[in-house]
């Protein structure tokens, strides 16, 4: 015969708060900076990603040279002016790592952003091929130009710095978390659940800042 | 004395009997029970005296419950009984006896007046008869019969009875002449029931007693008082009696003849089969002699031998002899001519072959010193191949079947523990199934003895709790109170008493060492077989306290189940800290809680069996580990991360790198869009 099961009221004690599963802090922790230099690009085998970037960089620079022989063809004071005032972002274009992307971007659109004003300029007072010449022969509109491009190098310098600050900043409150996550364990489960290393000085707290 | 002091003295038995515990009748006393003034409150003139029952010791309940209540003129009844509160010694029992008015027939039992052969045969041996009939039709022998125990009922000194019979071990008082020579040989405590031979013998030493006027059975050959028990003089008491016979030993040189000698002859005959009974004793008094013609007991040895420097022509002889002298018995066992001696000194009553199997060839074989152990079991072996009347011998362990609950319960009562032990050690079944062997068919006393020594073999060498000796004395004794030190001062004979006097215990604070002992386990699993495998699996579990503390939470929780149907506040709470300990070890803080929590809600419903059901600890204690390593590698991976989030990231970091110039590039765009924007603005404007 078999025994009546017994009821076991402990048998099924609270797992939620006797182990709390600090997922969130491991799920941030996941996504903090490996060390690694290349930024990974999903959803693709490794080879074909690589192809496809290739024939990414060839597209662009056919599209940019079929641009440039259009506007020297319909727009040729507007392709002087841009010709010549985006010259830091056709020298970037060409000396720049492919491996990172948004440097050429950040060049290019701060020199187009200086460019911007006289091509407004060139079509307001009619589109005169005259006064696109004009125009570059004005070191004050050289100048306005090159400094779209400087600001877009600056703001190169600027950028992975706030980026540094803002993950450690992130790091910060990931920490904080771990750490009352870690404790409450501790008040769980006792100190031995500690690794030896870290049950020698068991009841210092982890730095939270 | 006033009124409230006579209250504090005064017990009351059956709303009847007052029993005054301020005047003793230490006359009355016996090894079991003191003797106390009765007060009849519903009809003063009757006469009664208590016997109140010392803790532990038996009484003869049997006898008790066959002679309750019941008129036999001849001999003093109980008339009631009760568990009364003893100020200062707890609870015991009472029985309310008849009290012999006319005082002892000897008042002085070495020097009075010899009654003539014509008082013995009108007065007092028709009376004694008819008592001993009486007891004969019921099925209880006496036991006690003797000069110290013979009283007047009345006053005018005409009826004569016997005393009280039931409130020691059977026997246990009887001087060594009042005894068949082989029940002399036993403890006193384990004398045994015996049988209505025994009080035959004892009537006609009783007899010769008040006919010479003299106490001849409370004397030793030599003329000196031995009383009821004696030291190394026994031997030489029984040797004497073996040598002359008991009725020349006792009777000395005074040549009885006629009737009277006759009589005594009968009564005082050794072998029992040829002594006078009942209708013997009807015909002597109607004036017939009986002759009685029976075989021979085979006594003499076909050859006379040397026994420690002493002729032997009596095997019984021999057998006393040898239970004074292992070593000597074990040497003579392995002397080059014993066989051959043995086989022609009993050819008459053994065979070779069950010489081989009772004398155990192994040993006689053997060249090499024995243990003390295997001597006394060599000596048992030859005391029941030569004498198989006699009492079982192992060591100093001497008892008969029929007197080894009261011998046991008598040993435990003094604490003997080397007695104990060796009872134990006899009661392994290769040895007491040996003995057995030799004995059976050859000697009558060991006739429905069977199922005591299985009972005896089955858990007297048993270990562990609920077995042993312990649990023999309650099974071979039903209604014994459990003698248990925690229950001091309490009459306890059932569970439901058990249970109540735990409680009580524990709310007294006195269950130091656990529920149980001995004692108890071995109380509980008499009146609750089915705690006879809890026990065991109990035993088994001595190593691990956690389930060891579950498993006795279990057991009581089975007796109060069965016996008990009320809550046991006090006792859960006393077992509280025991099992505290292991939900202690508990690695989780809240499991801890919520278990301790459970317990104390359970302690105080007061169902043990809920506690032991609902606190499932080794399911608790493995998920509790398991969990507890789960949690151990949780804490493992959070320590890596945490030491990785503590090393700052600059710059050169590739990803820091990727998100500021991604930054940078939505600077870029923005700048673009504004500018952009501005401008077209402005040529709207």
């Amino acid at each position: 015969m078999a025994k009546p099961q017994r009821k076991t009221k402990l048998a099924n004690p609270p797992s939620r708060k006797s182990a709390p599963a600090p997922r969130v802090a491991a799920a941030s922790v996941a996504a903090r900076p490996t060390g690694s230099m290349q930024p990974t690009m999903r959803g693709k085998p490794k080879g074909q990603q690589k192809g496809q970037k290739k024939g990414d960089g060839y597209n662009i620079v056919a599209l940019v040279l079929i641009l440039l022989v259009a506007m020297m063809a319909f727009a040729l004071p507007s392709f002087i002016i841009l010709f010549g005032g985006m010259t830091p972002t056709w020298i970037a274009f060409i000396v720049d790592d492919r491996r990172m992307p948004y440097r050429l971007n950040t060049i290019g659109a701060c020199n187009l952003a200086g460019v911007i004003p006289f091509l407004g300029s060139l079509w307001l007072s009619g589109h005169e091929l005259s006064h696109a010449f004009m125009m570059l022969t004005d070191p004050i509109v050289w100048a306005t130009m090159f400094l779209g491009a400087t600001t877009g190098m600056g703001a190169l310098w600027v950028g992975p710095h706030i980026a540094a600050m803002i993950y450690n900043t992130r790091a910060i409150k990931q920490r904080r978390d771990i750490e009352l996550n870690r404790r409450a364990l501790i008040e769980e489960w006792g100190v031995d659940i500690l690794p030896p290393q870290d049950a020698v000085d068991k009841m210092k707290p982890a730095p939270t800042s | 004395m006033d009124t409230a002091e006579q209250s504090l003295s005064e017990v009351i038995v059956g709303d009847r009997y007052a029993i005054d515990l301020n005047v003793p009748m230490s006359q009355f006393d016996t090894v079991g029970a003191s003797a106390f003034a009765v007060r009849d409150i519903l009809d003063p003139r009757r006469k009664f005296y208590a016997l109140v029952q010392r803790p532990g010791s038996l009484r003869r309940n049997q006898t008790v419950r066959k002679l309750m209540g019941r008129t036999i003129p001849g001999l003093l009844c109980p008339r009631a009984e009760g568990v009364v509160a003893v100020p200062g010694d707890g609870e015991r029992l009472v029985t309310i006896i008849d009290y012999p008015a006319g005082g002892a027939v000897a008042d002085d039992v070495n020097g009075f007046h010899a009654i003539s052969e014509r008082m013995i045969r009108e007065q007092i041996a028709p009376q004694i008869f008819a008592t001993l009939a009486s007891l004969d039709s019921i099925g209880v022998s006496h036991r006690s019969i003797s000069l110290q125990n013979l009283y007047y009922r009345d006053r005018q000194k005409k009826e004569i009875v016997l005393g009280d019979c039931f409130s020691a071990p059977p026997a246990y008082h009887q001087p060594w002449g009042y005894e068949p020579i082989e029940r002399v040989l036993a403890h006193p405590a384990a004398r045994g029931e015996g049988d209505a031979a025994c009080d035959m013998y004892a009537f006609g030493v009783l007899l010769m007693s008040l006919f010479l006027g003299r106490d001849v059975g409370g004397r030793d050959v030599g003329g000196r008082d031995v009383g009821a028990s004696g030291g190394a003089d026994v031997a030489a008491h029984v040797d004497a009696r073996i040598r002359l016979g008991s009725y020349w030993a006792l009777g000395g040189s005074n040549e009885l003849t006629g009737a009277m000698g006759d009589l005594l002859r009968g009564l005082m005959d050794d072998n029992a089969s040829k002594r006078w009974m009942l209708d013997d004793v009807k015909r002597w008094i109607d004036g017939i002699v009986s002759r009685k013609t029976v075989p021979d007991q085979g006594w003499l040895l076909g050859r006379p031998t040397m026994f420690c420097d002493r002729g032997m022509k009596d095997r019984r002889q021999l057998a006393v002899a040898m239970m004074d002298a292992p070593k000597e018995s074990v040497a003579f066992m392995r002397h080059d001519r014993f066989r051959q001696w043995v086989e022609n000194a009993l050819a008459d009553v053994t065979s070779s072959e069950w010489l081989d199997r009772a004398l155990d060839q192994r040993l006689l074989n053997n060249t090499a010193d024995l243990t003390a152990k295997e001597e006394y079991m060599a000596v048992a072996r030859l005391v029941a191949v030569f004498y198989p009347e006699a009492p079982l011998v192992y060591g100093s362990v001497v008892f008969y079947p029929d007197g080894i609950d009261y011998y046991l319960a008598m040993l435990m009562l003094d604490g003997d523990v080397e007695r104990l032990e060796l009872l134990s050690d006899f009661l392994d079944r290769n040895r007491i199934d040996a003995i057995v062997e030799i004995l059976s068919g050859r000697v009558s006393s060991m006739r429905g003895q069977s199922s005591r020594i299985a009972s005896l073999t089955k858990h007297g060498a048993a270990p562990g709790l609920g077995q042993g000796l312990e649990r023999s004395l309650y099974e071979l004794n039903r209604s014994m109170p459990c003698l248990s030190p925690k229950l001091r001062g309490l009459y306890v004979t059932d569970l439901e008493r058990l249970m109540a006097a735990l409680e009580a215990a524990a709310a007294r604070g006195d269950m130091g060492g656990g529920a149980f002992d001995h004692h108890i386990a071995a109380f509980m699993a008499r009146h609750l077989s089915a705690l006879d495998p809890m026990f065991a699996r109990l035993s088994s579990l001595a190593d691990q306290p956690e389930n060891y503390a579950i498993e006795v939470v279990r057991i009581l929780g089975t007796v109060q189940q069965n016996a008990y149907p009320r809550p046991l506040k006090q006792l859960a709470h006393a077992l509280l800290p025991t099992l505290k300990r292991p939900v202690e070890k508990l690695k989780s803080a809240t499991r801890r809680k919520q278990a301790m929590a459970l317990l104390t809600a359970l302690a105080e419903a007061g169902n043990l069996m809920r506690i032991a059901n609902e606190l499932n600890l080794r399911t608790l204690q493995q998920r509790d580990e398991r969990e507890f390593q789960g949690a151990r590698r949780l804490v493992s991976q959070l320590s890596v991360m945490q030491r990785r989030l503590e090393q700052p990231l600059d710059v050169s970091h590739g990803q820091v790198r990727l998100l500021g110039y991604k930054l940078a590039a939505y600077f870029g765009y923005i700048a673009v869009i504004v500018v952009a924007a501005s401008l077209f603005l402005q040529g709207q404007g």
